[in-house]
């Protein structure tokens, strides 16, 4: 099994865990942010189109 | 090429009906999740925590296939932007732009997971150090495609423009990738491969970590493969969308 979060007073091994969370979490935020923007975005596309379809049958 | 072309959809009447989502592109969207979890596991509860460096070392197993997953994307902008200079078909801009962006994603997750490790390995988030800055330089470049691209109206020229600043934007990625193998006093450590290095700070050993090869092949699956796929895919159909509608906006206001 890993030492995963143990602390440097039990294993020996530096204490770098905070870090480690704060990568996953920067790493959580730019994917969301990514796949956010892209679905807001194929939202407002599609809307644009619908709207530009009923004014072109009016 | 099968994928690329997979990618791209109808270029014979963009104001048509935009196609429904194929379904290898489902399975992508399924599959893609799945096995980011897998190796997130494997990364976190599978290897062996690095002696001398604790938990944090485990970004690499992100850090390096991101890069991978950038410099794939960054490689399909090249290829979109030569196969639109030769044939101006739109649908080859639509991969141009879509590897810019996932390229970019990627690469600031790269960034970002490299200083958030260089921290407590380091002592300092940030050094101007050959390889960070090369990559700085990089995603700025990116950056700036996106940013003079959306400044020119004119589709022609938008994607005439991009085709060339994309391909030639992609000499920095290949200065990125390589400035570790050439230059001898960067400190960025060099874990697979080959080096030059006579002042790498923060090495280690994957043959002696046990699970290290299991993670960093398992992140390179998501990572470097089916996120840059499943994202770019979607970013070309929402490009083509956006065509559909800026050619039903133009035909509206003819009338």
């Amino acid at each position: 099994m890993p030492i995963l979060f143990q602390t440097a007073e039990v294993s020996g091994i530096p204490y770098t865990a905070d870090y480690l969370f704060g990568g996953l979490a920067v790493i959580a935020v730019i994917m969301l942010v990514f796949i956010g923007s892209l679905y807001l975005r194929f939202q407002n596309v599609r809307k644009d189109i619908a709207l530009a379809e009923q004014l072109a049958e009016e | 090429m099968t994928a690329v072309k997979s990618m791209s959809l109808s270029t014979a009447d963009p104001a048509a009906a935009a196609p429904a989502r194929p379904r290898l592109l489902t399975i992508l969207t399924i599959v893609t999740p799945i096995a980011l979890v897998i190796s997130l596991y494997v990364a976190l509860f599978v290897a062996r925590t690095e002696v001398d460096q604790g938990d944090v070392q485990r970004l690499f197993y992100i850090h390096l296939p991101a890069f991978f997953g950038g410099f794939f994307a960054f490689t399909a902008t090249v290829v979109g932007g030569i196969a639109y200079l030769r044939t101006r078909n739109a649908k080859w801009d639509r991969l141009a732009v879509a590897g810019v962006e996932v390229g970019l994603a990627l690469s600031l997750i790269n960034l970002l997971t490299g200083m958030f490790w260089a921290r407590p390995i380091w002592n300092t988030w940030w050094t101007w150090d050959p390889r960070l800055t090369a990559e700085a330089i990089m995603v700025l470049t990116y950056f700036a495609y996106l940013m003079l691209r959306a400044g020119i109206d004119n589709a022609d020229t938008r994607r005439r423009f991009a085709a060339i600043y994309g391909v030639l934007a992609f000499t920095t990625v290949i200065i990125t990738l390589v400035i570790t193998r050439i230059r001898p006093d960067t400190i960025h450590p060099v874990v697979v491969g080959p080096s030059v290095q006579t002042e790498a700070q923060g090495m280690f050993d994957i043959q002696a970590t046990e699970g290290v090869r299991l993670a960093l092949y398992t992140g390179f699956i998501p990572w470097a493969v089916l996120i840059p796929v499943t994202l770019m895919w979607y970013r070309v159909r929402l490009e083509a969308l956006a065509e559909r509608a800026a050619l039903l906006k133009s035909r509206l206001l003819e009338r």
